[in-house]
C-alpha cells in the first residue's frame, strides 16, 4: 500500500539514511551546523533567516537518539522545528526564542498527565518547562483521571472508519477500533493536544505484535493517528515471513531506526518497576521474567511454611480465565491455574501444561504432560478439552473470548490423546513468544452446555469458571475465597502436577513451599507502603520517589526489574489535536523530531526517576535483541 | 388525625416518592445508550461481522427491542423484587456487591453512627454547661480539630503510628475474621475514631448552642428549686428540648454515614465498603451497578426522611400530625 518516499517527507533529506551512513561514516553521521558553526555537509542550502543556521546543515543518522548528547537542546530543537515550519502550508515561526503561530501569538497547547501520580505530574512539568526553554512553546499542564481520558479523549467509542491519502496512496479504514477509529478527520469526542496518560508495550520478546501500533497508517491501534511515512507493512510482512532469527532482525531493525527517525510517540523512558520484598523471601530476580519459578520460592527455610501475601492497587474485574484481560487479575488465575507455559531467567521456553515444537514455524506441535487433572468431575486433561476450547470457544463468532484474536486463522487438529497440531496461515518462529498459543486448561464438559445453546451471559457468569473450582492440580494453589472488594485467599494445593515433572529448578518438586497465599486490594499507596514494611505483605510496588528510604530499610529488600512498558509523549495528529492554530505541526515528523530534541532524557531520568529509568529511543528496550545498532 | 393514620400517610408517601424515582430513572436509562449494545457492536466490527446486525442481535437478547411499556413493567418488577441484574465489573449479582459492600460499611458505621449521638450532644451539653471555663475550650477545640482535619489526612497519620510504627493496629482489612471479635474491634478502632472525630463537630456545636438557650430556662429553674439532680435536670430539661433540631442534622448524618464521607476512609484503611463500590462502579461505567446502589441510597433517604419525621413527632409533643 504506502510506499517509502523520502522526496515527500523531509524536503531536506534526499538519499536515504543508509546512504548517509555510508557516506559519512558512523560517528560522523550527526552534525550540528547550529552548535558547532560548521557548514553543512549534505544540505540543499540553508535559508539562513533571522540569525538561524536554518535546517538543512542539521543530518540526522540511521538511527537517531533524540533528546541526548548532540541531539538534544535549543538549538537543534530549533533547526528541526524550522523544518516543520518550511513543510507546513501555515506561516509558523520564531520571534527570538518564542514559536508563534500565523497571528503573530505564542504557540499554546495542553498537557494531560495521570492524576493523583506524582511521576506522572512532574513529567508532565518537567515536559512543559522543556518545551518552553528549548522551543519557546507555552505548555498548559492538566490533571486528568486515565478511565475518563482513554473514553474521552483517546479514543472514540463510534468508530466511523473512512479513507485518506497517505503517501499519496488511497487508505481505507475497513475495520475501525475505538483505538484507531478511522483517518486523521475522524477523532475522539473531547480535543486534546499532548498526553502522558498512558505508555505502552513495546513487546521485546515478540516485537512482531508491534505491528498493532505501526502496521500502515490503519492498524488496530492508533489513537495519535500517526500515518508512517516508511513502508511499515513491507517491513512488518517481511518480519512475518521471515524463517530464521537473522531475517527477522533485520527487518526489525529497519522498522525500529525507522520508528526512533518518525517518533510516532515521543519516546521518553523505560522506567524499571521498583518491587520491594520481604527480606527474608527467595527467589525474585531483577529479570523480565521475574516470578516464572514462583513454585520454587520460599521464606528462610526452603521447607513449606508461613503464607506468600502480596497487595495490589486495582480489584479484579473477574477470575473468568475464558474473559480476563487484566494483568493484575491473570496473577490471581495463574495462583490456581498455570498458564501453558512460561519464560525463564534466559527468556527460554519453559513448558508447563504443554510443550510446542514446530520445524517451519508453521505446522507446530502441542504434546500436553500426561499427569494433569482437573477437578471431579471431569477428570484428566486430554488434547480434545484444548480443541473444543479452541474451535468451539476461541474461533466461535458468539463468544467474544479474550483469546479470540489469537486464534483467527489458525487450523488446530487433535493428532492424539495428549497431542494437538496447529497450523499457522503463514510461518512464524515467535509464535510462542507472543503469547496467542497460550490457553488455560477449561473443561470440555464444563463449557459444553453453554457453548450448545450460545450463552455468552451464561459462560460469563458461570460460577465454577469464576472461582476456579474446576482447576484440579493445574495451580500452585486452590482458591479459597475472592472477595470482590478485598481480595483473594488461597491454600496450597497438594496435588500440583508440577512436583512430577523433569524440568526446572529441584524446588519444585515440593513446590510450592507456602502453606497459603493472598492478594490484597490496597489502593491507597501509603497503605500498601505501610504493609510491606511491617511484613503483612511479602511484596508491594514502590514509587521511584520513595526509593531511597526503601533500599535503606532493613524490612525490605528492593529489586528493579525491568518492563517493556514505556513512558511517551503522544502528541495527537487528528483533526483535534493542535489548538495553537491552523494545521497540525504534529503531523509532520521534523516537528515530533524536534519535540523529542527539546526534552533531555537524562535530566528527566535524573531529575524525576532518580535514576531509575533507562532512555528510550525506539520502540524496543535496549536490552532486546532486535534493538538497532547505536551509531556510537 | 391520629398518630396510625399520619404514619400510614407518610408510609404511602414514601412508597409514591420511591415511585416516582425509580420511573424518572428509567426514563433516562432508556434514553442513555446501551454500553453492551455498543460492545457488541464493536465486537463484530473488530471480527469483520456486521456491527448493525449485531447491535440488533444484543438489542433482542436484552429485550431492547420492546415496547417502552413492557420493559418498564420490567424494570419495575425487577426492582421492587430486587433483581438489580448483574455486576459485569466484578462478575457478581448487584445485590449481592451491595449487600456484601453495606456488610462491611455497617461493621464501622454503625458504632460511628452510635458514638456521634451518643458523644456529639453529650459534649455540646457538657460544653453548654461549663460555658467559658477551660473545659468548654477543650471539648470546643477536641470538636473543631476533628472537624477540620480532612479524615483521610487523619487516616493515614493514625496508620502510620499505631499501625507502621508501633504495630498495635494492621495495615491491611482482614474480611476474614468474625464480626464480634476481638481483632475485628482493633481493625476498627482507628477508622471508627477518625470518623468520629470528623463528624462530631457539627453535632456539638448545634447541641453546644441549643441547649445553652434552655439552661436558663424558666423550666429549668423551676426544676433546680424543686431539689433536682444536675444529671437528672439536664438528661430530662435540657437534652430532650436539645434533640428537636438536632434530630434533622442526625438523619441527615445517617445517610450521609453511608457514602460520602466514608469514601476516603475506605480507601485508606482498605475496607471494601458501599462507599468504594459506589465509587468504582461510576469509575468503570457498570451501569447496573450504578443504578443498584443509586436505588439503594434513594431508599435508604426516603426511609431516613420517614423516620425523621416519625422521630420529630415523637420528640416533640407540642408537633401535631394535623396540617401535614
Amino acid at each position: 500500500m504506502s510506499r517509502r518516499d523520502i522526496e515527500d517527507r523531509d524536503d531536506s533529506r534526499h538519499v536515504d539514511r543508509r546512504q548517509w551512513l555510508s557516506a559519512l561514516g558512523l560517528a560522523g553521521a550527526v552534525t550540528l551546523a547550529g552548535c558547532s558553526g560548521n557548514g553543512g555537509d549534505g544540505g540543499d542550502g540553508s535559508d539562513g533567516g533571522d540569525g538561524s543556521d536554518g535546517g538543512e546543515s542539521l543530518t540526522l543518522p540511521d538511527f537517531p537518539e533524540f533528546g541526548v548528547d548532540d541531539l538534544y537542546g535549543r538549538d537543534v530543537a530549533h533547526t528541526l522545528a524550522e523544518r516543520a515550519f518550511e513543510e507546513s502550508e501555515y506561516d509558523y515561526s520564531f520571534d527570538g526564542d518564542t514559536m508563534v503561530n500565523p497571528d503573530g501569538d505564542q504557540v499554546e497547547i495542553n498537557i494531560y498527565h495521570s492524576a493523583g501520580q506524582e511521576t506522572s505530574q512532574l513529567t508532565a512539568d518537567f515536559i512543559a518547562q522543556e518545551l518552553g526553554q528549548n522551543l519557546g512553546i507555552s505548555v498548559t499542564v492538566e490533571a486528568i483521571d486515565g478511565t475518563r481520558f482513554n473514553n474521552e479523549y483517546w479514543t472514540q467509542p463510534e468508530p466511523e472508519g473512512g479513507t485518506d491519502t497517505v503517501n499519496g496512496e488511497e487508505v481505507t479504514w475497513e475495520n475501525p477500533t475505538p483505538q484507531n477509529p478511522g483517518p486523521r478527520s475522524v477523532t475522539s469526542n473531547e480535543s486534546w493536544d499532548m498526553s502522558i496518560v498512558f505508555g505502552l508495550n513495546t513487546y521485546p520478546l515478540n516485537p512482531l505484535t508491534n505491528s498493532v501500533f505501526f502496521d500502515g497508517a490503519n492498524p488496530f491501534y492508533n489513537p495519535v493517528g500517526y500515518y508512517p511515512q516508511f513502508d511499515a507493512q513491507e517491513l512488518f510482512s517481511q518480519a512475518r515471513q521471515a524463517t530464521s532469527t537473522d531475517e527477522l532482525r533485520e527487518a526489525f531493525v529497519e522498522i525500529f531506526e525507522n520508528l526512533a527517525y518518525e517518533q510516532p510517540y515521543i519516546t521518553l523512558l523505560f522506567s524499571d518497576d521498583i518491587v520491594g520484598y520481604n527480606p527474608d523471601l527467595e527467589g525474585p530476580i531483577e529479570n523480565f521474567s521475574n516470578g516464572w519459578d514462583l513454585p520454587a520460592w520460599y521464606e528462610g527455610e526452603s521447607n513449606v511454611s508461613g503464607s506468600y501475601d502480596t497487595v495490589t492497587s486495582a480489584r479484579f474485574t473477574t477470575l473468568n480465565p475464558l474473559f480476563n484481560t487484566e494483568n493484575g487479575a491473570g496473577e490471581a488465575i495463574e495462583r490456581a491455574l498455570d498458564p501453558a507455559y512460561t519464560f525463564d531467567e534466559e527468556q527460554e521456553y519453559f513448558p508447563l501444561l504443554y510443550d510446542m515444537s514446530t520445524e517451519d514455524g508453521e505446522v507446530w506441535t502441542f504434546d500436553i504432560r500426561e499427569n494433569l487433572q482437573f477437578s471431579e468431575p471431569y477428570g484428566q486433561v486430554t488434547a480434545e478439552d484444548f480443541i473444543y476450547l479452541v474451535q468451539e470457544l476461541h474461533q466461535a463468532d458468539w463468544a467474544p473470548t479474550a483469546a479470540s484474536s489469537s486464534w483467527d486463522g489458525v487450523t488446530v487438529e487433535q493428532t492424539g490423546e495428549f497431542q494437538f497440531q496447529a497450523t499457522l496461515e503463514s510461518s512464524n518462529i515467535l509464535w510462542p513468544k507472543t503469547y496467542d498459543p497460550t490457553l488455560y486448561p477449561i473443561p470440555k464438559d464444563l463449557v459444553q452446555p453453554y457453548v450448545e445453546e450460545e450463552d455468552v451471559e451464561g459462560l460469563q457468569q458461570d460460577e465454577e469458571l469464576l472461582e476456579l473450582q474446576f482447576a484440579g492440580n493445574l495451580g500452585p494453589f486452590e482458591l479459597t475465597e475472592w472477595n470482590r472488594g478485598s481480595g483473594t485467599e488461597y491454600v496450597r494445593n497438594d496435588e500440583y502436577y508440577l512436583r512430577d515433572i523433569d524440568e526446572g529448578p529441584d524446588l519444585f518438586s515440593e513446590g510450592p513451599l507456602f502453606e497459603e497465599a493472598s492478594i490484597s486490594v490496597v489502593q491507597e499507596q501509603a497503605s500498601r507502603l505501610g504493609a510491606l514494611e511491617t511484613g503483612e505483605a511479602d511484596s508491594a510496588a514502590i514509587p521511584p520517589e520513595q526509593y531511597e528510604s526503601y533500599n535503606q530499610n532493613d524490612n525490605v529488600t528492593v529489586r528493579q526489574v525491568p518492563t517493556p512498558y514505556n513512558t511517551i509523549l503522544s502528541v495527537n495528529q487528528r483533526a483535534n489535536g493542535w489548538n495553537a492554530g491552523p494545521g497540525n505541526l504534529f503531523q509532520l515528523v521534523p516537528f515530533r523530531q524536534a519535540l523529542a530534541a527539546a526534552i533531555s532524557k537524562q535530566d528527566l531520568i535524573d531529575g524525576v526517576y532518580r535514576g531509575l529509568a533507562s532512555p528510550h529511543f525506539t520502540w524496543q528496550p535496549r536490552w532486546s535483541e532486535f534493538y538497532p545498532v547505536s551509531d556510537e | 388525625m391520629g398518630f396510625g393514620r399520619y404514619l400510614s400517610a407518610r408510609v404511602l408517601w414514601a412508597g409514591v416518592v420511591s415511585l416516582i424515582i425509580v420511573t424518572v430513572t428509567f426514563l433516562m436509562l432508556a434514553a442513555a445508550p446501551n454500553p453492551a449494545v455498543r460492545q457488541a457492536a464493536t465486537q463484530a466490527a473488530l471480527q469483520g461481522g456486521d456491527p448493525a446486525a449485531a447491535a440488533e442481535r444484543a438489542r433482542e437478547l436484552r429485550g431492547l427491542n420492546e415496547p417502552l411499556h413492557v420493559r418498564y413493567f420490567d424494570f419495575i418488577q425487577s426492582v421492587y423484587t430486587l433483581d438489580w441484574g448483574w455486576s459485569v465489573s466484578r462478575s457478581q449479582p448487584v445485590m449481592e456487591a451491595v449487600t456484601q459492600a453495606l456488610y462491611y460499611t455497617a461493621q464501622y458505621s454503625i458504632p460511628w453512627t452510635i458514638l456521634t449521638i451518643i458523644l456529639g450532644p453529650l459534649v455540646g451539653v457538657y460544653s453548654a454547661a461549663n460555658m467559658y471555663s477551660w473545659k468548654d475550650h477543650a471539648a470546643t477545640g477536641f470538636a473543631f480539630f476533628g472537624y477540620a482535619i480532612p479524615n483521610f489526612f487523619f487516616g493515614i497519620i493514625l496508620l502510620l503510628v499505631f499501625g507502621v510504627w508501633l504495630e498495635w493496629i494492621p495495615i491491611t482489612y482482614n474480611t476474614g475474621v468474625p464480626v464480634f471479635s476481638v481483632e475485628n474491634a482493633i481493625q476498627l478502632a482507628i477508622p471508627v475514631f477518625v470518623l468520629v472525630t470528623g463528624s462530631i463537630g457539627a453535632v456539638m456545636r448545634v447541641s453546644r448552642n441549643e441547649s445553652a438557650e434552655f439552661q436558663n430556662a424558666d423550666f429549668m429553674k423551676t426544676a433546680k428549686a424543686k431539689g433536682v439532680s444536675p444529671l437528672r435536670a439536664y438528661a430530662y430539661h435540657v437534652m430532650r428540648p436539645t434533640l428537636v433540631p438536632l434530630s434533622t442534622t442526625l438523619v441527615g448524618q445517617l445517610l450521609a454515614l453511608f457514602l460520602g464521607a466514608s469514601l476516603l476512609v475506605e480507601v485508606v484503611f482498605a475496607i471494601p465498603g458501599l462507599g468504594r463500590l459506589t465509587y468504582e462502579a461510576l469509575i468503570a461505567q457498570d451501569t447496573n451497578l450504578v443504578l443498584g446502589t443509586t436505588l439503594f441510597f434513594t431508599f435508604v433517604a426516603v426511609i431516613g426522611n420517614l423516620i425523621e419525621d416519625l422521630v420529630f413527632t415523637v420528640l416533640d409533643p407540642r408537633i401535631s400530625y394535623d396540617d401535614r
